[in-house]
């Protein structure tokens, strides 16, 4: 028996090493710039003794270590990795079509059931893209109800942007790491990356929104925003 | 004379540790701190020079930071540093009136420069039709901003402190001289030119005689706000 083939594992492979370079791009950018200025202060330092002058090795070390480091962000610039921008694929769609194929694909447990009250809207999208964003929201509310339960996935559209939001019933989030759930390979689940808000959130702010966390009173609710602008985006053709 | 004293904030400490340290080498008062909050609370506490934040960073970030101490002293300036390639949050706050922006890893060298001109609190000029209402503007965002009486006397009205001038392109050949008579100055000073009806020979001659950016009328003033600061990062690395 052949296991059910998974509509969005191009697109969610994609968007995991797009995220993931980024951040790899971002923590060696952080480090090249401490072994930087390191370098640099250690060069000021030693250019006040005699070695610097009598060693034109000294003075050699610190121009390779600056080049290098140079070298490096030059690499990082540019292309590392797959680009989700080629497989994107825009059109006119229902609110209803992305949501319900994050609802069928989302991997979670037998007992958890993913209850879907969407709004009608139309909406201008590439439809597996935005089903990745909230799947990935999806299977972060049932990790966090053990995947046990109910989780609730509404959208309805407001004045400026359609919302989407993924409501569940677990521990909820502390006010006072609120920010710190968007910190990338930060995760805290056995077996999880860490990389699925992150892939939700550039997903909604390539479409002009955002994935924010919505107070609440009982458990855990996240909000997708799309711009409803019914235009293609400044990149799509 | 007293040191300036230069506030570093940034969770990776040994970016914010070997920043402070060439700081100090040469000749500032760095004071550390690892994230927004901490940050804020010892804005605080005592007056700054000058602050060199990240973005990214845990509790409270750098862009929330900054809005939290422009409400305190906002005529203090603020430099934004980023190890992303494009950054939302970045964008928000040089619409808002962040000083400039650095891209790590940056060389020691652009930091120096961007802090000796920050701290002595530099100026922009506008010159040219509606200069009062824009430079008000710009006043209002937070920016030290004067306007010019007209273009022929940009040059002299820019005076030791300015380091970005906005002029008036759609005035032609007088934008121009005024851009000549800038560049004759033995301070470098970045151009940069608002148009609506200027033809493209206009601000060809502008752009190939070193000018910084060319804004269309109408412009959002945060797009202007975001040129300057991008100006004043860029102008550093020379």
């Amino acid at each position: 028996m052949s296991l059910p083939r998974d509509p969005l594992a191009l697109l969610e492979a994609v968007a995991f090493s797009e995220e993931y370079v980024s951040t790899l791009r971002h923590d060696l950018r952080n480090k090249l710039a401490s072994i930087r200025n390191a370098a640099f202060y250690l060069a000021r330092r030693a250019q006040k003794t005699e070695l610097w002058g009598d060693d034109p090795n000294v003075p050699r070390l610190f121009k390779i270590i600056d080049d290098s480091a140079q070298g490096a962000d030059d690499l990082l610039h540019g292309n590392l990795g797959p680009r989700s921008a080629g497989l994107r694929r825009p059109r006119r769609v229902g609110a209803a079509e992305p949501a319900e194929l994050a609802a069928a694909s989302a991997r979670v447990g037998p007992e958890l059931r993913v209850e879907l009250e969407v709004q009608g809207a139309e909406l201008y999208c590439d439809p597996g893209e935005v089903a990745l964003a909230l799947r990935c929201l999806v299977e972060n509310a049932a990790e966090a109800v053990a995947q046990q339960g109910v989780v609730r996935l509404e959208g309805a559209p407001g004045e400026r942007a359609y919302v989407f939001q993924v409501i569940d019933q677990g521990p909820g989030i502390d006010p006072a790491r609120r920010d710190d759930v968007f910190l990338p390979l930060a995760g805290t689940k056995p077996g999880h990356v860490g990389l699925g808000l992150n892939i939700a959130r550039r997903i909604a702010r390539h479409y002009g929104g955002d994935v924010y966390v919505v107070p609440s009173d009982a458990g855990a609710a996240l909000a997708l925003t799309l711009t409803r602008d019914l235009t293609p985006p400044k990149d799509e053709p | 004379m007293s040191s300036k004293s230069i506030l570093v904030v940034d969770d990776e400490e040994g970016v914010r540790a070997s920043l402070a340290a060439n700081l100090e080498l040469e000749g500032y008062e760095a004071v550390e701190a690892s994230d927004g909050v901490e940050a804020v609370a010892a804005f605080r506490r005592r007056p700054f020079d000058l602050v060199i934040t990240d973005v990214r960073m845990p509790k409270m970030n750098g862009v929330e930071a900054f809005r939290e101490m422009k409400r305190v002293r906002p005529e203090v300036p603020v430099v934004m540093m980023t190890a992303f390639a494009t950054e939302g949050l970045l964008e928000d706050a040089l619409v808002e009136g962040a000083f400039a922006v650095v891209y790590k890893p940056f060389p020691m060298r652009q930091i120096f420069r961007l802090v000796a001109e920050g701290v002595r609190r530099p100026a922009v000029l506008v010159a040219g039709a509606g200069a009062a209402e824009l430079a008000a503007a710009l006043s209002a965002r937070g920016l030290r901003a004067r306007a010019a009486g007209d273009l022929a006397g940009a040059a002299e009205a820019a005076g030791d402190d300015v380091d970005v001038c906005v002029l008036d392109l759609d005035a032609g050949a007088g934008a121009l001289a005024a851009q000549a008579a800038l560049g004759r100055r033995g301070r470098p000073v970045s151009l940069i030119a608002v148009a609506s009806e200027a033809p493209p020979e206009s601000i060809h001659r502008f752009m190939s005689g070193g000018g910084y950016a060319c804004l269309r009328r109408p412009h959002p003033l945060g797009e202007l706000v975001r040129a300057v600061a991008r100006a004043r990062g860029d102008a550093a690395k020379s």
